[in-house]
C-alpha cells in the first residue's frame, strides 16, 4: 500500500497522540504500529520535501531559460528576415515539444519532460505575440491571452502537472484582469453580441478546475491551485458583468445626452440591462448620472 | 446536494483513467492545437500581406 504523505509537525502530533491512546488502553502496540505504518516515515517525508524543492528550483530554472531565449531573440530580432523569424519561432515551439516527448517516452524521465512542456508553452505564447508583431495583426489584446490559455489547458490536463496548472491559472487571471481593467478596444469576441469577450468559456474553465479539484479532493499540493481556477472564473464573471454594465451605461449616457440636447439620438441602440435602467431611474437626469 | 450525486466519483475515475490511457494522444492533440493557432495566425498575416493591408 502506498504510504500517505505527512508533514513533520503532523507526524510529531500523531506520535504524541498514539502514545496517549496506548497509555489509556485505546489501542494496542500492534494497532499503533499499524496506524503509523500507513504514513510515510520522517526520512521519506524529508526526501519528499527535498524533491519538491528540486522541482521548484528546476521549474524556476526553466522559466529563466525561457526568458533568456526571449531576450536573446528580442535583442537580435531586427537582424532576421521575416521567414527566418517564423522558422525560428515554429522551430523553437516544435523542437521543445519534440524534446518533451523524447524525454517522457524514450528516456522515461517524466518529471523532466514536464519542464520541457512548460518551456514549450512559454515559447508558444511568445511565438503568438511575435507572429502578431511580424504581420501587424492588431486585435483585441486579451484575446491573445485567451488563446494562450486555451493552448495550455489540454497539456495541463493530460500531464496533470503543477507547473502547467500554475501557468494556466496565471494566464486566465491576467486575461480576466486585462478584460476588467484594461481598455483594449471595443471588439467583442463574443457569442452573437449576447455575451461579451468570450465569457461564455468561463463555465468550461471553471468546470474543468472543479472536476479536477473534486477528483483530487484537494488533498495534494496542486489541489488548491486547480480550484483557484474556479475563483478566477468567478471573479471574471463578476468583472465582465460589471464591465458590460459600464459599457451599457456609457452607451446609454451618450444616447441620453443626445436626447437632452434635442438633437437626433447618436448613441447606439441600447440592449436591456435592468440595473442600468434602474440607475438611470434613480438618478433622474443624465447629467447627474454622469457624476455618479 | 452532495457533489457525488451530480458527478459520481466512479464516472470521474473513468474519465481520468481514459485521460491516462490516451495521455500520449492527448498531449499530441494539445500540441496540435497550439501549432494550429500559430499556423492560423500566419495564414491570417499572409492574407493580409497579399491583399496589401500589411
Amino acid at each position: 500500500m502506498e504510504k500517505r504523505p505527512l508533514s513533520q509537525s503532523l507526524r510529531q502530533w500523531l506520535l504524541d497522540e498514539i502514545e496517549l491512546w496506548r497509555r489509556d488502553g485505546l489501542v494496542t502496540e500492534e494497532q499503533a504500529n499499524a496506524i503509523l505504518d500507513r504514513y510515510e516515515t520522517s526520512r521519506q517525508s524529508s526526501a519528499r520535501q527535498q524533491s519538491i524543492a528540486i522541482y521548484v528550483l528546476v521549474g524556476v530554472a526553466a522559466l529563466f531559460v525561457g526568458l533568456a531565449v526571449f531576450m536573446l531573440i528580442g535583442y537580435n530580432w531586427d537582424a532576421f528576415s521575416n521567414p527566418i523569424k517564423l522558422m525560428l519561432l515554429l522551430g523553437s515551439v516544435g523542437g521543445t515539444y519534440a524534446l518533451g516527448f523524447v524525454v517522457r517516452y524514450v528516456w522515461n524521465a517524466k518529471i523532466f519532460s514536464e519542464f520541457a512542456f512548460f518551456l514549450g508553452c512559454l515559447f508558444y505564447g511568445g511565438a503568438m505575440m511575435l507572429i502578431a508583431e511580424i504581420f501587424h495583426l492588431q486585435t483585441h489584446l486579451p484575446d491573445g491571452l485567451w488563446w494562450w490559455a486555451v493552448g495550455v489547458i489540454p497539456l495541463a490536463l493530460f500531464l496533470d502537472t503543477l507547473l502547467l496548472h500554475l501557468l494556466a491559472v496565471t494566464l486566465l487571471a491576467v486575461w480576466v484582469g486585462t478584460e476588467m481593467f484594461g481598455r483594449f478596444g471595443e471588439d467583442d469576441f463574443g457569442l452573437f453580441g449576447l455575451l461579451p469577450r468570450a465569457c461564455f468559456t468561463l463555465p468550461i474553465f471553471a468546470a474543468l478546475g472543479l472536476l479536477w479539484a473534486y477528483h483530487k479532493k484537494i488533498a495534494d499540493h496542486g489541489g488548491p491551485l486547480r480550484s483557484a481556477r474556479w475563483v478566477v472564473a468567478r471573479l471574471a464573471a463578476v468583472g465582465l458583468a460589471r464591465r458590460r454594465e459600464s459599457d451599457l451605461l456609457h452607451r446609454q449616457r451618450r444616447g441620453a445626452l443626445a436626447d437632452s440636447r434635442g438633437g437626433p439620438c447618436r448613441g447606439e441602440p441600447i440592449r436591456g440591462s435592468l440595473s442600468a435602467v434602474r440607475r438611470l431611474a434613480v438618478h433622474g437626469s443624465p447629467e447627474r448620472l454622469e457624476l455618479s | 446536494m452532495r457533489c457525488s450525486a451530480i458527478w459520481p466519483a466512479s464516472k470521474l475515475d473513468r474519465v481520468v483513467e481514459a485521460i491516462k490511457t490516451y495521455e500520449r494522444w492527448g498531449l499530441a492533440a494539445g500540441v496540435g492545437v497550439q501549432l494550429l493557432v500559430l499556423f492560423g495566425m500566419i495564414i491570417m498575416g499572409a492574407r493580409k500581406a497579399l491583399t496589401g493591408e500589411f
